[in-house]
């Protein structure tokens, strides 16, 4: 070990703080003058330099916690001289208001709710900046710039540094519901130890949010850290349009469905069975011919597979609906018929069971999570689901794609606020 | 439980702790970990992981300030104490002896009581 060993701590730390170069050039140089005043002192003591050079290391901790260290500093700072600006500006409005209002001609002593009225028409009257970006954009940049790899190492550092070290590497604002952690009793002084050269800035809050109980959401660009119980940042409706995925022909169909219920994967009874009593829904499309659903309800909960021709369980959604002219009976045998050519099939089930095995099992309303997943007409899934979640649902249906050879690429899922 | 207690004590008293080292003279980082280690009989190790973000945080509330000095050869950060500072570790100090004073009488049972050594 040489004291090259210091230059890269010090690039390492300089690299991870998000200041000007003035700024990290400065730190350097300070700090490489106590290590370099400590480094003589050990090897006055006989320390042998190898060892010397690693304690006078080790004393620093972790680049990553003291970057985070040094970085919350400068933003204290920076918040404090904008809050002093903030009120000095606000200070000098009012004087103008004032000022003003006791020199108009047509001025009162009482007629300030007149003037505030029309302050706040006036406000309410100014369009919206153009080119202001939207909540969507804004949320794009804000998943672009947490898919970005950052270096992780930390040493026993506080989970409330290391949160501010992700934050300001990728230039991201943030708030955590402190009152929903102090409800909850949870804290952002853990430790944490990591030692990764580089991992996405999502991945890594993710490791250090889920140990701590947390997790998080971007909401118009900004994340929102809460308790995994905060419901209100927990969960987030989803639309995934999966008309590709779920649309085959109904001999396939027939196919899959046998295939399935012998294995006993269909999780919500017989053919068309869905989670919580819902309905299965089966919808033949009939080129020229108007669409024939079926909702046959099953019971709620089940897990047994129904043979084939089994009504369900009396639990499901009231009784199917046939439209259009093919159906006749709301409780017919479910399943696919075998079809002619060019009639389609919509079969649900499947990939609804897929979701829910694979992704975070214990996660969803059939097993006591919060989470769940619903069909919807028109190829639509609608899933309530956490944010992290929502990524491994869209990461397995893209995988899906590619191995199907879908050429539609992956469908970006429409978000609903809460 | 013991670690801790002491860590938060520890914890409590550096901002006095720094701001006492400085109220002679102006010194360099180095120097200020030493001077402590050396008036607490290395009973207080001030890691420079935690130092170095202390003098920042200190400089940014204008208790201290710096400047840099190449004269002795090497370009290095020296701090001094403020006007602010000064006040702050003379309200801080005195607050810290009534305390002190008055933990003291709370545990003079547990003196008392303890075992007298042979």
């Amino acid at each position: 070990m040489s004291e090259a060993e210091f230059e890269k701590f010090l690039a390492l730390l300089s690299g991870m703080l998000k200041l000007d170069a003035v700024q990290r050039d400065e730190i350097a140089t300070e700090l490489r003058d106590h290590l370099e005043n400590r480094l003589t002192e050990l090897l006055a003591e006989g320390v042998p330099r190898d060892k010397a050079i690693l304690i006078a290391l080790e004393e620093f901790g972790d680049a990553a916690g003291l970057a985070a260290e040094f970085l919350h500093i400068v933003r204290h700072q920076k918040r404090r001289k904008i809050m002093r600006l903030t009120a000095g500006s606000l200070a000098a409005a009012v004087a103008m208001v004032l000022g003003v209002m006791a020199f108009w001609p047509d001025s009162h002593p009482l007629s300030f709710p007149a003037t505030s009225r029309a302050l706040a028409q006036a406000t309410a009257a100014v369009p919206a900046t153009p080119g202001e970006p939207t909540v969507e954009e804004n949320n794009a940049a804000t998943e672009r710039k947490l898919a970005k790899r950052i270096p992780a190492q930390f040493a026993d550092t506080p989970l409330k540094d290391v949160l501010e070290y992700v934050f300001d590497s990728i230039g991201v604002d943030n708030v955590i519901r402190m009152t929903k952690l102090a409800e909850e009793g949870v804290g952002l002084e853990n430790p944490i130890n990591l030692n990764l050269k580089q991992i996405r800035a999502e991945m890594l809050l993710d490791l250090v949010l889920n140990d701590a109980g947390l997790t998080y959401t971007v909401r118009d660009g900004i994340v929102i850290i809460s308790t995994q119980a905060d419901q209100d940042v927990a969960l987030e409706v989803r639309i995934y349009n999966v008309r590709d995925l779920v649309t085959m022909d109904a001999e396939k169909a027939a196919i899959l469905r046998e295939r399935w219920t012998t294995t006993g994967w269909i999780s919500g009874g017989g053919f068309g069975g869905g989670s919580g009593g819902g309905g299965g829904f089966f919808q033949v499309a009939t080129p020229g011919a108007p669409a024939v659903k079926t909702n046959v309800p099953s019971a709620p909960g089940s897990s047994v597979p129904q043979p084939a021709g089994s009504s369900g369980g009396p639990g499901g959604s009231s009784t199917g609906q046939v439209s259009g002219t093919g159906g006749n009976s709301s409780r017919r045998a479910p399943g696919p018929v075998p079809a002619s050519d060019g009639k389609l099939v919509e079969y649900f089930e499947p990939l609804i069971d897929l979701i829910r095995v694979t992704v975070m099992p214990e996660t969803w309303d059939e097993v006591g999570g919060a989470g769940s997943v619903m069909q919807y007409d028109d190829g639509l899934l609608v899933v309530n689901q956490s944010p992290q979640i929502h990524k491994k649902i869209s990461s397995l249906l893209e995988k899906l794609r590619e191995l199907r050879g879908n050429h539609a690429g992956p469908q970006v899922p429409a978000k609903v606020k809460r | 439980m013991t670690d801790r207690f002491q860590r938060d004590l520890l914890r409590g008293s550096l901002d006095l702790m720094v701001l006492s080292v400085l109220s002679e003279e102006a010194k360099y980082g180095y120097l200020i970990q030493k001077e402590i280690r050396d008036a607490s009989a290395g009973r207080v190790e001030l890691k420079a992981g935690t130092l170095y973000p202390l003098l920042h945080r200190l400089e940014t509330d204008k208790l201290i300030r710096s400047k840099w000095d190449d004269s002795t050869g090497r370009k290095r950060k020296w701090y001094e104490l403020t006007a602010a500072g000064k006040r702050r570790l003379n309200q801080h100090a005195a607050d810290w002896h009534s305390y002190a004073g008055c933990i003291t009488r709370l545990l003079d049972p547990v003196r008392k009581l303890a075992p007298k050594a042979t």
